[in-house]
Protein backbone atom coordinates (compact mmCIF):
# COMPACT_ATOMS: atom_id res chain seq x y z
CA UNK A 1 0.00 0.00 0.00
CA UNK A 2 1.39 3.51 -0.81
CA UNK A 3 2.11 6.06 2.43
CA UNK A 4 -0.69 8.56 2.52
CA UNK A 5 -0.71 11.18 0.78
CA UNK A 6 0.85 8.98 -2.08
CA UNK A 7 4.63 8.14 -3.05
CA UNK A 8 7.03 11.36 -3.50
CA UNK A 9 7.62 12.58 -7.33
CA UNK A 10 10.20 10.46 -9.13
CA UNK A 11 12.95 12.39 -10.61
CA UNK A 12 13.28 11.44 -13.98
CA UNK A 13 15.99 14.26 -14.77
CA UNK A 14 19.76 13.65 -15.71
CA UNK A 15 21.89 14.43 -12.56
CA UNK A 16 25.17 15.71 -12.18
CA UNK A 17 27.52 15.98 -9.11
CA UNK A 18 27.97 19.02 -7.02
CA UNK A 19 30.93 21.62 -9.01
CA UNK A 20 33.42 21.33 -5.77
CA UNK A 21 36.15 23.31 -7.61
CA UNK A 22 34.81 25.92 -9.90
CA UNK A 23 36.80 26.65 -12.82
CA UNK A 24 36.59 30.39 -12.39
CA UNK A 25 38.10 29.96 -8.65
CA UNK A 26 40.48 27.44 -9.97
CA UNK A 27 41.96 29.39 -12.63
CA UNK A 28 42.36 32.56 -10.04
CA UNK A 29 44.16 30.80 -7.61
CA UNK A 30 46.32 29.47 -9.84
CA UNK A 31 46.66 32.91 -10.70
CA UNK A 32 46.97 33.90 -7.66
CA UNK A 33 49.18 32.14 -6.45
CA UNK A 34 51.40 32.03 -9.38
CA UNK A 35 52.16 35.61 -9.31
CA UNK A 36 52.65 36.18 -5.60
CA UNK A 37 54.70 33.47 -6.00
CA UNK A 38 57.30 34.97 -9.02
CA UNK A 39 56.77 38.36 -6.83
CA UNK A 40 57.73 36.43 -3.48
CA UNK A 41 60.32 34.82 -5.81
CA UNK A 42 62.05 38.18 -6.88
CA UNK A 43 61.57 39.59 -4.11
CA UNK A 44 64.00 36.86 -2.68
CA UNK A 45 66.37 36.86 -5.30
CA UNK A 46 66.31 40.80 -4.56
CA UNK A 47 67.18 40.19 -0.69
CA UNK A 48 69.89 37.53 -1.28
CA UNK A 49 71.84 39.55 -3.94
CA UNK A 50 71.93 42.56 -1.78
CA UNK A 51 72.90 40.15 1.27
CA UNK A 52 75.66 39.21 -0.61
CA UNK A 53 76.37 42.46 -1.95
CA UNK A 54 76.83 43.56 1.80
CA UNK A 55 79.13 40.83 2.06
CA UNK A 56 81.42 41.24 -0.50
CA UNK A 57 81.59 44.89 0.42
CA UNK A 58 82.69 44.12 4.25
CA UNK A 59 85.19 41.66 3.31
CA UNK A 60 86.40 44.60 0.73
CA UNK A 61 86.81 47.08 3.61
CA UNK A 62 88.06 44.98 6.00
CA UNK A 63 90.84 43.34 4.13
CA UNK A 64 93.61 45.52 5.14
CA UNK A 65 92.81 44.75 8.34
CA UNK A 66 92.35 40.99 8.18
CA UNK A 67 96.02 40.95 5.61
CA UNK A 68 97.36 42.93 8.36
CA UNK A 69 96.56 40.50 11.14
CA UNK A 70 97.26 37.68 9.45
CA UNK A 71 100.86 39.30 8.79
CA UNK A 72 100.94 40.46 12.25
CA UNK A 73 100.38 36.99 13.56
CA UNK A 74 102.91 35.07 10.80
CA UNK A 75 105.76 37.29 11.43
CA UNK A 76 105.22 37.06 15.44
CA UNK A 77 105.15 33.02 14.62
CA UNK A 78 108.76 33.87 12.77
CA UNK A 79 109.97 35.74 15.02
CA UNK A 80 109.52 33.11 17.94
CA UNK A 81 110.82 30.10 15.93
CA UNK A 82 113.55 32.43 15.27
CA UNK A 83 114.17 32.56 19.23
CA UNK A 84 113.49 29.04 19.57
CA UNK A 85 116.08 28.32 17.38
CA UNK A 86 118.47 30.38 18.96
CA UNK A 87 117.86 29.06 22.31
CA UNK A 88 118.04 25.29 21.02
CA UNK A 89 120.93 25.88 19.12
CA UNK A 90 123.14 27.41 20.60
CA UNK A 91 125.29 24.78 21.84
CA UNK A 92 125.15 23.58 18.43
CA UNK A 93 129.00 24.23 17.27
CA UNK A 94 128.89 26.31 13.99
CA UNK A 95 125.40 26.76 13.78
CA UNK A 96 124.16 30.25 12.77
CA UNK A 97 120.42 30.86 12.76
CA UNK A 98 118.42 31.46 9.98
CA UNK A 99 120.99 29.33 8.09
CA UNK A 100 122.25 25.74 7.67
CA UNK A 101 125.43 26.03 9.14
CA UNK A 102 126.13 29.28 8.54
CA UNK A 103 125.46 28.34 4.71
CA UNK A 104 122.35 31.07 3.98
CA UNK A 105 118.64 29.66 2.48
CA UNK A 106 118.80 31.73 -0.41
CA UNK A 107 121.70 33.04 -1.39
CA UNK A 108 120.85 35.32 -3.75
CA UNK A 109 118.31 37.64 -2.63
CA UNK A 110 120.03 40.31 -0.32
CA UNK A 111 117.62 42.25 1.11
CA UNK A 112 114.60 40.59 -0.57
CA UNK A 113 112.42 38.54 1.85
CA UNK A 114 111.48 35.03 1.46
CA UNK A 115 108.51 33.07 3.46
CA UNK A 116 110.13 29.82 4.90
CA UNK A 117 108.43 26.80 3.97
CA UNK A 118 106.12 24.73 5.35
CA UNK A 119 108.52 22.22 6.82
CA UNK A 120 110.92 24.80 8.57
CA UNK A 121 107.91 26.93 10.30
CA UNK A 122 106.76 23.52 12.17
CA UNK A 123 110.63 22.76 12.87
CA UNK A 124 109.73 22.96 16.66
CA UNK A 125 106.17 21.45 16.14
CA UNK A 126 105.26 18.03 16.76
CA UNK A 127 104.38 16.10 14.18
CA UNK A 128 100.45 15.52 14.35
CA UNK A 129 100.90 19.35 14.79
CA UNK A 130 101.99 20.30 11.80
CA UNK A 131 99.58 17.47 10.46
CA UNK A 132 97.06 19.43 11.63
CA UNK A 133 97.75 22.29 9.56
CA UNK A 134 98.42 20.29 6.39
CA UNK A 135 95.05 18.49 6.84
CA UNK A 136 93.59 21.84 7.88
CA UNK A 137 90.91 21.18 4.91
CA UNK A 138 89.75 17.42 5.72
CA UNK A 139 88.91 19.03 9.09
CA UNK A 140 85.14 18.91 9.94
CA UNK A 141 83.03 21.56 10.62
CA UNK A 142 84.18 21.99 14.05
CA UNK A 143 86.81 21.90 15.63
CA UNK A 144 86.84 23.14 18.97
CA UNK A 145 86.58 21.04 22.05
CA UNK A 146 84.70 17.78 21.51
CA UNK A 147 82.13 15.92 23.85
CA UNK A 148 84.06 12.99 23.86
CA UNK A 149 87.52 14.81 24.51
CA UNK A 150 88.00 13.41 28.03
CA UNK A 151 86.97 9.90 27.24
CA UNK A 152 90.43 8.93 25.47
CA UNK A 153 93.94 9.70 26.80
CA UNK A 154 95.71 12.64 24.82
CA UNK A 155 98.44 10.31 23.24
CA UNK A 156 95.12 8.74 21.63
CA UNK A 157 93.11 11.08 20.67
CA UNK A 158 95.48 13.71 18.75
CA UNK A 159 95.30 11.16 15.90
CA UNK A 160 91.77 11.87 15.33
CA UNK A 161 90.00 15.13 15.68
CA UNK B 1 120.34 17.47 -33.51
CA UNK B 2 120.16 20.48 -30.85
CA UNK B 3 121.14 19.31 -27.63
CA UNK B 4 118.75 22.13 -25.11
CA UNK B 5 122.28 23.35 -23.18
CA UNK B 6 121.10 20.55 -20.14
CA UNK B 7 122.45 21.45 -17.06
CA UNK B 8 123.93 18.73 -15.56
CA UNK B 9 122.73 18.92 -11.90
CA UNK B 10 118.88 17.95 -12.95
CA UNK B 11 117.27 17.21 -16.19
CA UNK B 12 116.67 20.57 -17.09
CA UNK B 13 117.72 22.26 -20.64
CA UNK B 14 117.81 25.99 -21.10
CA UNK B 15 116.39 25.81 -24.27
CA UNK B 16 113.72 23.03 -25.79
CA UNK B 17 115.80 19.65 -27.08
CA UNK B 18 112.88 19.16 -29.98
CA UNK B 19 111.86 22.36 -31.53
CA UNK B 20 108.00 22.20 -32.18
CA UNK B 21 105.21 24.91 -33.52
CA UNK B 22 103.47 24.13 -30.69
CA UNK B 23 106.46 23.83 -28.28
CA UNK B 24 106.21 27.54 -27.13
CA UNK B 25 102.78 27.28 -26.26
CA UNK B 26 103.32 24.07 -24.07
CA UNK B 27 106.84 25.94 -22.60
CA UNK B 28 104.53 28.51 -20.45
CA UNK B 29 102.49 26.29 -18.27
CA UNK B 30 105.40 23.78 -17.99
CA UNK B 31 107.67 26.30 -16.54
CA UNK B 32 107.32 27.83 -12.75
CA UNK B 33 105.96 31.35 -14.12
CA UNK B 34 103.07 31.81 -11.39
CA UNK B 35 104.16 29.64 -8.88
CA UNK B 36 105.77 29.88 -5.82
CA UNK B 37 109.18 28.98 -7.37
CA UNK B 38 108.39 31.68 -10.67
CA UNK B 39 110.85 34.27 -9.32
CA UNK B 40 114.00 32.25 -8.74
CA UNK B 41 113.24 30.65 -12.14
CA UNK B 42 112.67 33.83 -14.02
CA UNK B 43 116.00 35.33 -11.65
CA UNK B 44 118.41 31.84 -12.98
CA UNK B 45 116.82 32.56 -16.75
CA UNK B 46 117.95 36.26 -16.62
CA UNK B 47 121.09 35.47 -15.35
CA UNK B 48 121.38 32.69 -18.02
CA UNK B 49 120.03 35.22 -20.48
CA UNK B 50 123.12 37.60 -19.63
CA UNK B 51 126.33 35.76 -19.74
CA UNK B 52 125.63 32.58 -21.94
CA UNK B 53 125.09 28.86 -21.58
CA UNK B 54 128.94 28.63 -20.70
CA UNK B 55 129.66 31.09 -18.74
CA UNK B 56 126.15 31.08 -17.12
CA UNK B 57 127.08 27.90 -15.70
CA UNK B 58 130.00 29.16 -13.67
CA UNK B 59 128.20 32.46 -12.66
CA UNK B 60 124.65 31.77 -11.85
CA UNK B 61 125.18 28.89 -10.16
CA UNK B 62 123.96 30.32 -6.93
CA UNK B 63 120.63 31.54 -8.85
CA UNK B 64 120.38 27.89 -10.21
CA UNK B 65 120.98 26.79 -6.21
CA UNK B 66 118.39 29.30 -5.04
CA UNK B 67 115.99 28.28 -7.49
CA UNK B 68 116.26 24.11 -6.46
CA UNK B 69 116.02 25.38 -3.06
CA UNK B 70 113.13 26.89 -3.58
CA UNK B 71 111.55 23.67 -5.69
CA UNK B 72 113.11 21.26 -3.44
CA UNK B 73 113.72 22.87 0.06
CA UNK B 74 116.24 20.41 0.90
CA UNK B 75 118.23 22.85 2.72
CA UNK B 76 114.99 23.73 5.05
CA UNK B 77 114.04 20.05 5.74
CA UNK B 78 118.35 19.50 6.74
CA UNK B 79 117.46 22.69 8.83
CA UNK B 80 114.55 22.00 10.40
CA UNK B 81 115.70 18.31 10.80
CA UNK B 82 118.69 18.93 12.61
CA UNK B 83 116.50 21.28 15.03
CA UNK B 84 114.08 18.71 15.67
CA UNK B 85 117.06 16.36 16.36
CA UNK B 86 118.66 18.65 18.80
CA UNK B 87 115.43 19.20 20.30
CA UNK B 88 115.01 15.54 21.31
CA UNK B 89 118.49 15.14 22.10
CA UNK B 90 117.99 18.15 24.70
CA UNK B 91 114.91 16.20 26.25
CA UNK B 92 116.83 12.91 26.56
CA UNK B 93 119.64 14.94 28.45
CA UNK B 94 116.67 16.13 30.74
CA UNK B 95 117.70 20.14 29.65
CA UNK B 96 114.28 20.39 28.16
CA UNK B 97 111.02 19.48 29.71
CA UNK B 98 108.68 18.31 26.37
CA UNK B 99 110.79 17.72 22.91
CA UNK B 100 108.61 20.15 20.96
CA UNK B 101 107.12 23.18 22.10
CA UNK B 102 102.76 22.30 22.55
CA UNK B 103 100.47 23.87 19.71
CA UNK B 104 103.42 26.36 18.48
CA UNK B 105 101.91 27.33 15.83
CA UNK B 106 97.91 27.98 16.40
CA UNK B 107 95.83 26.82 14.06
CA UNK B 108 95.36 29.55 11.13
CA UNK B 109 98.66 31.43 12.08
CA UNK B 110 100.99 29.33 9.24
CA UNK B 111 100.17 31.53 6.53
CA UNK B 112 102.91 32.23 4.25
CA UNK B 113 102.48 34.33 0.62
CA UNK B 114 104.95 33.42 -1.48
CA UNK B 115 103.03 35.72 -4.47
CA UNK B 116 103.46 38.63 -2.32
CA UNK B 117 107.19 38.78 -2.57
CA UNK B 118 107.02 36.90 -6.45
CA UNK B 119 107.83 39.78 -8.43
CA UNK B 120 110.61 39.27 -10.87
CA UNK B 121 111.87 42.82 -10.58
Amino acid sequence: MPPPGGYRQFNFHRTFPKIVWRPGVVVATIFGASAYGAYAAIQEKKRAVTEKFEDVDINTALEPFLKAERDRYWLKLIAKNRDLEEEVMKDVPGWKTGTWYGEPVYFTLGDKWWDPATREVFAHSYQFNENRDLLWRQHSEYAGPKFYDNWFPKSISKYFW
Amino acid sequence: MATGNRVSENYVTLSPVVKTPIGDTFSVPLSHQGRPCGFFESQFFRCMEAYGAKLGRKYCDLEHRDYQECLTGDKQKKRADAIACQRRKLYMEGKIDAPFVENHPEPGQHKPDYFQWNRSN
